[in-house]
């Protein structure tokens, strides 16, 4: 199932935007194999962080993106049937495990809690992942290291991450990069003049202040890159906007009315 | 400028309001007929059909559009009233579009704070006719523009047709020039001995100064403020306020030629600041000249009858502080109004709430911090039966209007396995081989072959525990009601779709006057019937004394426990921190909430806490803890909070 690695390789450098020391941090926690867990709110950059720490340290990438109906066989692994009888099939988590690669778990809350815990024995000093069906025990590649991912954020959240969970990870803050580095960010990913990426991460910065009244989030340096695109596309900005940030961001008649009206004051 | 009569204190009342909006409405019909009978006449007959179209208040501000636009031509007056003129029918159809300030203040408020950067509340400014007065006329009255304080923005409910094709772009305008103020303008600054005259242009300068900052911050915002500097722009008028709505044009809008020189002027001395848009002093220094000018010039000032003439701007109180003697009335009315609505309602409400009958009594400990000790038997927590119906005249009428649906709650248990799925975590031993001797005989085999696990709804009890606090008497800001209205909503919609949900659902409330009276009521209990009885108990409970939030909570634990559901939750749901008269200590009713909480889980009952405050809340924080806890920063989003605090205790 996942025999080709090479296809989770990361060839070419993923454009990073260091908004701090992150990336040496994480070479250090690299270095000693320790899971991390990258914070943050929705499209800050953690992803795109991962792959590019995957390409820097020149380790395969197995994403998982997590959701409620996951269950622990999706991560280990099951048995499937063929022609000959059943046979064993590993799971991404697995294959990750036994290949030395780099897991990333995404959105880890949104799996139930009983999923997550089958992480527990790799993510302290045993770094053994047992597959009780199969009757075999899996001990790490060297290479082999475990990240994470949430969004604390939003008050909307109906889960968390348990504290048996959370305690064995280190883990790492990411917020929004500054004004300068985000404009430049949203420049170069866009290929958009950098003034208009300065207007565009001034309006991102104002709803942001709408955070906890009546926005769970503000816009994501994601969305602004989203919206500029389209707009050196040539779509009208406002509508550009409207599409990208206000109907993406909330569905509340009040919200939409006054990011129409901040949209509004951003353009001439 | 604007002076609030006696009567404005009747704001905190919704529902006076509308009685309000009318009488309003019958004093201008009055004035008009005294004013010109003929016209007075033509409305009578309109009348109906106007009211088909328009509820009171709008009607009110389109007749008094009519006296505006045609102060002194009785005959266009009269084609006014009885609809022959195109403009008649232009204001009667923008007052029927308009949603009114209350519709969209709270999207305005968000725009300020996104534009300002910080939180000013949005009040409505309604219009001053002073009915008590038999004398006071309301077509005398100046048009009132929006007063803006470092707390609040009032905006004014007369605005008409006549000041802008929609309040919308009015009311947007508005706040972002409020927030220009905010941002760059010196706030209060002393008035010393400046005449009247020069207070007005330093302001009008201030203003054009700040709206150039903003236009240049929010290049979109140039298009909510020229339209409306040219709706009040008097091209050939010399009067003081003529001469001023020419220069504000003229500072905006390059393109716009005048013919008058001091126009001009003040345009080439603005032009040559502008480069140094931020810094204050060269600005009022240019202002000081232009005002000096208009004195050689002979330019009469009125200050009783001049108001800015952008009806967008502000009055430009809050530019200045005047000399104790005239401190100008836009400033205190904001305090007269932030008392009136904190000391009249718990007076109203406390001889009402002490109706209820008593039905039991019964003693709980409370802890106390600084001994470490828990006092036992220190609380009496009386039940009293819910004050019945017809106690209060006013039910919510937005009550039954809120609807909520719960999400789905359902957890997967290891108890019911689902065979023979296409998908699953583990094969199916039965149907793998039954596929396997299929497939060797040959037929096509059954590819259903895995088991998952099923899901199942786990038994749930909650109990809302509704805090019946005088504070919760109080008309929430932008929501023309309480919150006590909103919290009765709220927990209606609740009730009703976690019974429709199958789960055991009771709503109680509690108040407190001291430790020897903690009152609690049952309003709907676990095994009540949801009918209208009982809606109407909820609707029924009226606000008093104050929150003393652990004693209920033991109550409720106690009366909780006895449920047999897996999981029993209460949810608290409260305004402020608790408090009661006879403690002094912020501490200490927040740390035994913390301890009756703690016990509770002790007991197996989990206890959720909704504040309802603009304030962090921290308090409820530390009582329930951050998991459990939610803040609501706005009260209307209260259903939904509840729904996703409900979703979340599901999942959990």
């Amino acid at each position: 199932m996942f025999s080709d690695l090479d296809s989770y390789r990361i060839t070419d450098e993923p454009f990073y935007r260091p908004a701090g020391d992150e990336v040496s941090f994480f070479g250090h926690a690299y270095a000693h194999r320790l899971p991390v867990i990258l914070k943050g709110p929705t499209g800050c950059g953690k992803t795109r962080f991962i792959e590019h720490m995957a390409w820097k340290l020149g380790r395969p990438l197995i994403t998982v993106a997590c959701n409620e109906d996951m269950t622990a066989s999706d991560l280990v692994g099951r048995y499937l049937l063929d022609a000959h009888g059943t046979t064993w099939h590993d799971g991404p988590l697995t294959t990750a495990v036994r290949a030395g690669a780099i897991c990333y778990l995404d959105e880890i809350v949104e799996a139930r809690q009983d999923t997550t815990v089958v992480i527990h024995p790799l993510t302290d000093g045993r770094r053994i992942l047992p597959l009780d069906k199969r009757g075999e025990l899996v001990r790490a590649h060297p290479d082999f290291q475990l990240v994470v991912s949430y969004n604390p954020g939003y008050q909307s959240r109906t889960k968390d991450l348990k504290p048996s969970t959370r305690q064995r990870f280190v883990a790492m803050h990411f917020e929004y990069p500054d004004e300068a580095v985000e404009a430049a960010i949203v420049a170069k990913e866009a290929d958009v003049p950098v003034d208009l990426a300065t207007q565009l991460v001034k309006l991102a910065h104002r709803t942001r202040a709408l955070k906890n009244r009546g926005l769970d989030e503000g816009v994501s340096t994601r969305m602004l890159i989203y919206t500029a695109t389209l707009i050196r596309a040539g779509v009208d900005p406002r509508k550009s906007c409207e599409a990208t940030m206000t109907q993406a961001l909330t569905d509340e008649p009040d919200v939409i009315r006054a990011l129409r009206g901040i949209v509004d004051a951003h353009f001439a | 400028m604007a002076i609030p009569d006696a009567g404005s204190s009747e704001l905190i009342d919704a529902y006076r309001v509308t009685v309000e909006d009318e009488a309003a409405l019958q004093r201008v019909t009055e004035k008009l007929r005294e004013h010109d009978c003929a016209s007075a006449d033509a409305l009578d007959s309109t009348m109906r059909r106007l009211r088909e179209q328009l509820p009171a208040d709008a009607l009110v501000r389109w007749i008094l559009t009519g006296m505006r636009l045609y102060p002194n031509d009785p005959q266009k007056r009269l084609c006014y009233f009885s609809l022959q003129d195109a403009r008649a029918l232009v204001a009667l159809d923008n007052e029927a579009r308009t949603p009114g300030l209350g519709a969209s203040s709270p999207s305005l408020s968000m725009l300020l704070e996104a534009l300002a950067s910080r939180h000013i509340r949005i009040q409505e400014q309604r219009l001053d006719l002073d009915l008590s007065d038999p004398l006071s006329d309301p077509f005398d009255v100046v048009p009132r523009r929006p007063v803006l304080s470092s707390t609040h923005l009032l905006l004014p409910s007369d605005y008409s047709s006549l000041d802008s094709s929609g309040p919308d772009l009015l009311f947007r305008a508005s706040v972002a020039h409020a927030a220009a103020h905010l941002i760059h303008s010196p706030a209060a600054q002393p008035a010393g001995t400046l005449k009247p005259m020069s207070l007005a242009i330093i302001s009008a300068i201030e203003d054009a100064r700040v709206e150039q900052l903003m236009m240049r911050e929010l290049p979109g915002t140039r298009a909510w403020f020229l339209p409306l500097l040219k709706t009040s722009l008097q091209p050939d008028g010399l009067s003081f306020a003529a001469l001023v709505s020419r220069m504000n044009y003229a500072l905006v809008d390059p393109t716009y030629q005048d013919d008058n020189y001091w126009v001009n002027k003040a345009r080439t001395l603005f032009n040559g600041l502008a480069t140094s848009l931020h810094d204050y002093a060269p600005f009022r220094e240019t202002a000081s000249v232009l005002a000096n000018d208009l004195g050689q010039m002979r330019v009469r000032f009125h200050p009783q009858q001049y108001v800015v003439p952008a009806p967008y701007r502000d009055d430009n109180s809050f530019l200045w502080t005047y000399p104790e003697t005239t401190t100008p009335q836009s400033v205190e009315e904001l305090h007269v109004e932030s008392s009136l609505a904190g000391m009249s309602s718990p007076q109203d409400n406390d001889e009402r709430v002490t109706t209820g009958q008593e039905v039991r009594r019964l003693q709980y400990p409370e802890w106390d911090y600084r001994r470490h000790l828990l006092r036992p038997d220190w609380c009496t927590v009386i039940e009293r039966r819910s004050p019945s119906p017809g106690a209060s005249q006013r039910v919510s009428a937005q009550a039954s209007t809120v609807r909520v649906k719960l999400p789905a709650t359902a957890n997967l248990t290891r108890n019911a396995r689902l065979r023979r799925q296409p998908e699953g975590e583990e094969l199916d031993l039965d149907a793998a081989i039954e596929h396997t001797i299929d497939r060797r005989r040959g037929h096509s085999p059954e590819h259903r072959v895995f088991t998952r696990p099923g899901t199942r709804q786990r038994s749930m009890s909650l109990l809302l525990l509704l805090d019946l606090s005088a504070s919760t008497g109080d008309i929430a800001p932008g929501e023309g009601r309480s919150f006590l209205d909103m919290e009765k909503a709220a927990s209606q919609a609740l009730v009703q779709a976690a019974r429709s949900a199958d789960h055991r659902i009771a709503a109680h409330g509690f108040s407190s006057n001291t430790r020897e009276c903690v009152n609690y009521y049952r309003l709907l209990d676990f095994d009540a019937i949801l009918d209208e009885t009982s809606s109407a108990s909820i609707d029924a409970c009226t606000a008093g004394y104050s929150t003393r939030m652990g004693a209920a909570i033991r109550h409720a634990t106690s009366l909780i426990s006895l449920e047999a559901s897996e999981r029993r939750v209460i949810v608290v749901i409260t305004d402020g921190t608790p408090s009661d008269i006879d403690v002094f200590d912020n501490d200490y009713l927040v740390r035994d909430a913390q301890l009756a909480v703690q016990d509770a889980r002790q007991a197996g009952v989990v206890t959720c806490g909704i504040a309802v405050d603009e304030g962090g809340a921290d308090y409820m924080r530390r009582i329930v803890g951050r998991e459990y806890c939610r803040i609501v920063n706005t009260p209307a989003t209260l259903p939904a909070q509840l729904v996703a605090l409900f979703a979340r205790i599901a999942a959990s």
